[in-house]
């Protein structure tokens, strides 16, 4: 009854966004080997939907959309089953993600600031370090966020001012932990 | 200080690089003799700066690489061998429509386009709602994307079986317009060409479906008379719809943004003051000759047409 019209042939899908779509993965699952599966899962879908695209897509912004779906089905799914209490051991540790606690006392001043704003993103909400990275380090705009996450724009709007509110009080926070351990010395 | 605590969201779609260009000029203008705005601005683009500073490098484990590049591969492989077949698939599937079509215009022509202008009914209203949702989860891509009312007018006109042009005059005059066009793009509906036009403000999508007049639309949960032509509006989820009908073709306009009363023009049109709805004309009036004026043949030629497209499409891989 209705169908879009394939205008252009569709584009040839690369490893250019391999890279980004892991980090992404990452920021959702904090697990290495789950963001490898929604990466490879991302591409298998991304492929056999690729005649779906037109020339001028952005395939950024639909790759990052289908690994998000995923990734809420496999929330979904895990929902379902029988909860499990996981040992200590078997909780991997992502390197990417510092951990919260500062380590970074014998680096440069930069690289501690560096290290600060890191260990401050690393302690926020996973909705808002997500807004962060897709704005910050993918350079999305708002109305290819809102389509990520599927939302209206404002939402975007409102969830990424509260994610920069949050992240500038855990800034200062940290700043003045820094302050008064230097007073200390 | 209250008036500028409200602007801070403008501040931060400043430092997005999200406001529109006149938004911008006025605002850059307005922390000239603001402080808190201006300190709020550094600020905000400090921390933009600074989260930016801290990206890691993250390089995807190579096993995942080589997985990822072995089903490409599989993928081009595959593509490859389907293509092969492409010409004979498509010649046969181009012959045996050509043939039934032609039995179909000698025995159904007039039937076929009754039954098709009857049936026109929400087709028009859901392809607009599909065409947004589409557009913004880029599943439907801009097969022209400009800025330019023309540009986009000629390049639909080729492709659709109605003429029309984009007006610019009266609020819809681009000086007044907040929106700016994106592009155009195409949709079937019923087998029929439907133009497919995307609109954006500062972060927000618009898209407007424009089909033959044969299409009804849909009545809403209020009406705004503007120049005579009923402009119905209501609500479908998070979207909502204003539809109506002018010198022959039928508009379907889709916006997250509320359009149901008079002073809602204001959020897209500069010169819209609230309560000029009545007087003004339409926003998206196109302006559109009396030319849609379409026989049942020529309608089903290009409908056979179409079909035939179609049909060589779904045996493309």
């Amino acid at each position: 009854m209705f169908s879009f019209r394939r205008r252009e042939p569709a584009q040839s899908l690369g490893t250019e966004y391999l890279d980004t779509l892991y980090r992404y993965a990452l920021v959702l699952s904090r697990d290495r080997s789950m963001a490898e599966d929604l990466v490879q899962e991302t591409y298998v879908r991304a492929l056999e939907a690729q005649d779906r695209l037109y020339a001028n897509s952005n395939v950024k912004g639909w790759l990052f959309t289908i690994l998000r779906n995923l990734w809420f089905n496999e929330l979904r799914r895990r929902r379902n089953q029988p909860q499990q209490v996981e040992s200590e051991d078997g909780i991997q540790e992502v390197e990417m993600l510092p951990s919260a606690s500062p380590t970074a006392h014998a680096l440069l001043e930069q690289q501690e600031s560096t290290s600060r704003v890191r260990a401050a993103i690393a302690q926020l909400p996973q909705e808002f370090q997500e807004v962060l990275l897709l704005r910050e380090y993918e350079d999305l705009s708002y109305r290819d966020m809102a389509a990520v996450l599927k939302c209206p724009t404002g939402t975007v709007m409102s969830r990424l001012s509260r994610a920069r509110m949050n992240l500038r009080s855990l800034l200062v926070k940290a700043e003045e932990e820094a302050f008064s351990l230097g007073q200390r010395r | 200080m209250t008036e500028c605590k409200a602007l801070r969201a403008e501040v931060e779609m400043l430092v997005d690089g999200e406001l529109a260009d006149d938004l911008r000029v006025e605002m850059m203008r307005h922390m000239q003799t603001c402080a808190p705005c201006r300190m709020f601005f550094e600020q905000a683009k400090l921390l933009s700066q600074q989260i930016r500073a801290a990206k890691e490098e993250v390089r995807a484990p190579d096993v995942l690489r080589s997985r990822v590049e072995q089903l490409i591969s599989e993928r081009a492989r595959s593509m490859h061998a389907v293509s092969g077949q492409r010409p004979d698939l498509r010649r046969r599937l181009g012959w045996s429509l050509a043939a039934a079509a032609v039995v179909l215009m000698i025995f159904g022509v007039v039937g076929i386009a009754r039954n098709s202008s009857q049936r026109g009914g929400a087709a028009l209203v859901q392809a607009a709602i599909q065409s947004h949702e589409a557009l913004v989860g880029h599943r439907l891509q801009l097969g022209i994307a400009t800025e330019s009312n023309q540009a986009a007018a000629d390049w639909l006109n080729t492709r659709t079986p109605f003429h029309f042009q984009i007006a610019n005059a009266g609020i819809a005059n681009d000086a007044q317009a907040k929106y700016r066009l994106e592009g155009a793009s195409l949709a079937d509906v019923e087998g029929k060409t439907v133009a497919v036009l995307s609109f954006r403000m500062p972060g927000e999508a618009i898209s407007m479906v424009v089909g033959p007049g044969k299409y009804s639309v849909n009545k809403g949960d209020s009406v705004v008379y503007s120049d005579g032509i009923a402009l119905y509006s209501r609500r479908s989820g998070d979207l909502h719809l204003v539809s109506w009908k002018n010198r022959g073709l039928s508009y379907v306009l889709v916006s997250p943004m509320s359009m149901g009363s008079p002073s809602s023009c204001v959020h897209c049109h500069a010169g819209a003051a609230a309560g000029r709805t009545q007087n003004a004309r339409l926003p998206y009036d196109f302006g559109m000759e009396e030319t849609a004026q379409y026989s049942a043949v020529s309608e089903y030629l290009a409908s056979s047409q179409q079909g035939m497209r179609a049909a060589s499409d779904k045996a493309l891989p």
